[in-house]
């Protein structure tokens, strides 16, 4: 008897628990509008977004061997560049995503020459400009932990770049006069290990990478005769960089980053073979994110702190993304 | 010390905007479209921003264009600027502002072929240093109208920074080999920013404002306070060896008369955008060469500029801005991108 007075009270109690619990639901299109900072690492599986960027350049200052800042003077002149890519990115599950980026350039280098001969003077003008697709980007993101309130997420990224974009130069009348590439003409491979960390509103990342450069062949020289491809090899890279990213409010979030890149030698096996001087970079890299429903729009500044033979320049990044 | 001071500036981002509240009948959150010609009383506002000048075009004194890049002589100009505003009462505030920049001019590079001599030629003119700081006060009219605002300042920049130009540091390499001899010479003067006289601002401002929209003029004219002794430097090429030797004179910035017309339109409460047409006026002003008084050819400058401020937090706004050159005479005719925080707070 008193087994079922007891049955029957946890009966009753049962739906009365039952009836103060709530289930919080959020919609996948809410998923879709969180902010950089609350996102996963990878998209969610069905997850489609796409985005558009515009990258400038221009080169005026660079770090010398002794990491002193300086101005360019001499040959090289003034360069100013576009960059221009389109970004598709897919969850084929929670954990894994890939990335489609084709590329496109658009670089102008000027530099002029005036020549004093006896009481003549020539001016000669430089005619040096790239447009056209760059190399293709391939990659594939995996999260090997995923985020929860004690572990922080741990992913594994990867790239591919195919050599898609012109690798030589065309157009070629003499060594200031002619069409510059827009590809590299290698094949590269970078692996990349990332962490995140989110402590509401602020999230703190690291990451470490690596990326090697396959051997190419190119024509390096536009005063050589056009069929004179030459064997090189490019520097690897080393990426060291963490982030300490915050919300300013519920829909902006100012992201901090601080990288370290540095290259290996590059090689171009001509004969004599030439070698390349070993180059670093230390910079430091704001990113302001506005989230605005779905829309992402986001601008980033390069700026590079400390270096060696490495442009000195910042670099601008304006891009607008979108998560179907 | 500038890396400090952004870091300094990125830890304490958080602490402002953590205090953010969604009334925007505060003083604070202010909307664009409402806010007068000067800050209220009590209210302290501190404006730190970076300007990139980028000048691959430069007008010549009949307002021809010159095409700067196609001579790879154009030049990039990185300004950090720092304004304070500081409420008296509620028709009365002070302002100063100081800024640092550096930038380096090139001229083009020349060959010179004498015989079996080549002798090639780079010279670059940097300008680097804090600028003179500015102190100035402005005054709106003491009632209320609806709808228009009218406010007068004036002011005076102290001649605080360095003017006078470093030692130049050029430099010469030679080499000797079976064709002849190779020189490359690269001259490098080391400028300042400073001005080194008393700059005298004088202006006023007017303003018509609705629900949604405002236009604000504001005119300035900038008086120069008087001649000022600087030095130039001359030097001397022996054996790849420069001598330098310092060279008194005179010179004399010119005066100056600038205005602006900017239209905004509040989006929405947070969110407000601006086009604005700038035109700056030169005149007078003179160097000495060699004892001899050479006076500057006038200038001017009109640009157009867009351009959006959000309201982040309470204490918090953002801004930035785009302004284009349309016309101009002797003068540079840069585009110039702002990118500026807001950091209000109320003392009482």
């Amino acid at each position: 008897m008193m087994k079922f007075i007891y049955g029957s009270l946890a009966l009753l109690l049962m739906s009365s628990l039952a009836s103060g619990q709530t289930e919080q639901q959020v919609l996948p299109s809410e998923l879709k509008q969180q902010t950089v900072i609350q996102e996963p690492v990878t998209l969610r599986k069905g997850f489609f977004r796409t985005s558009f960027a515009g990258a400038y350049t221009f080169i005026d200052k660079v770090f010398d061997e002794n990491g002193d800042k300086g101005y360019i003077l001499g040959t090289i002149g003034w360069e100013r560049s576009w960059t221009y890519n389109i970004s598709l990115q897919y969850g084929i599950t929670d954990r894994l995503q890939v990335m489609l980026k084709p590329v496109f350039h658009n670089k102008k280098i000027f530099y002029s020459d005036v020549l004093h001969f006896g009481t003549t003077i020539e001016t000669a003008y430089a005619n040096v400009s790239g447009i056209g697709f760059g190399d293709l980007v391939l990659g594939l993101d995996y999260q090997i932990l995923q985020e929860t309130d004690t572990r922080p997420s741990i992913v594994a990224r990867s790239f591919l770049t195919f050599p898609t974009g012109r690798k030589n130069p065309t157009a070629i009348k003499d060594y200031k006069d002619f069409k510059l590439p827009t590809g590299t003409g290698e094949f590269v491979l970078a692996l990349e290990l990332k962490t995140r960390k989110i402590i509401f509103p602020y999230s703190i990342t690291f990451n470490v990478g690596y990326s090697y450069s396959f051997e190419g062949e190119k024509i390096f020289y536009p005063d050589y005769p056009e069929d004179e491809m030459i064997r090189f090899n490019t520097g690897n890279r080393l990426d060291l960089g963490g982030s300490f990213n915050f919300h300013l409010n519920d829909w902006i979030a100012l992201q901090n980053q601080v990288v370290f890149f540095h290259w290996g030698s590059n090689k171009i096996f001509a004969d004599p073979t030439e070698t390349g001087f070993k180059s670093w970079v230390l910079s430091y890299q704001p990113t302001l994110n506005f989230q605005i429903r779905r829309f992402r729009l986001y601008e980033v500044v390069f700026i590079p702190v400390l270096g060696k033979y490495y442009p000195a320049d910042p670099f601008y990044v304006l891009g607008l993304l979108y998560t179907f | 010390m500038k890396i400090i001071c952004l870091l300094f500036i990125i830890a304490g981002l958080p602490f402002f905007c953590l205090g953010q509240t969604g009334d925007n009948s505060d003083i604070l959150t202010e909307r664009v479209v409402d806010r007068p010609l000067t800050i209220h009383a009590g209210q302290l506002q501190i404006n730190p921003g970076y300007q990139l000048t980028i000048g691959s075009k430069q007008y010549d004194i009949y307002g021809d264009k010159l095409d700067l890049a196609k001579e790879a002589t154009a030049q990039v100009r990185h300004l950090y600027d720092l304004e304070i505003k500081y409420g008296i009462i509620e028709y009365l505030e002070i302002t100063a502002a100081l800024n640092y920049s550096k930038m380096g001019v090139r001229e083009q590079q020349n060959w010179y072929f004498h015989r079996n001599e080549r002798v090639y030629v780079t010279e670059l003119s940097e300008y680097r240093g804090l600028s003179d700081l500015f102190l100035g006060l402005a005054f709106r009219l003491p009632f209320d109208i609806p709808h228009f605002g009218f406010s007068i300042s004036a002011g005076a920049s102290l001649p605080i920074a360095n003017y006078e130009p470093d030692k130049p540091t050029h430099s010469s390499i030679s080499r000797i080999d079976s064709t002849g001899i190779d020189r490359n010479i690269r001259f490098h003067f080391n400028n300042k920013n400073g001005m080194g006289t008393f700059i005298y601002q004088f202006g006023a401002g007017i303003q018509f404002f609705t629900d949604k929209f405002a236009i604000t003029g504001l005119a300035d004219y900038s008086l120069c306070g008087g001649e000022v002794k600087t030095i130039t430097w001359e030097s001397r090429l022996y054996v790849d060896e420069f001598t330098y030797q310092s060279v008194p004179c005179k010179t004399k910035p010119g005066n100056t008369f600038s205005f602006s017309i900017q239209f905004d339109y509040q989006a929405i409460n947070w969110f407000a955008i601006f086009g604005r047409f700038i035109g700056m006026m030169g005149s007078g002003g003179w160097d000495e060469e060699q004892g001899v008084k050479i006076g500057h050819h006038e200038k001017n400058l009109m640009s157009v500029g867009i351009g959006y401020e959000i309201q982040v937090a309470r204490h918090l706004r953002l801004f930035q801005s785009m302004d284009l050159p349309v016309s101009g005479k002797n003068q540079l005719a840069p585009l110039m991108i702002y990118t500026g925080a807001s950091f209000n707070f109320l003392t009482r």
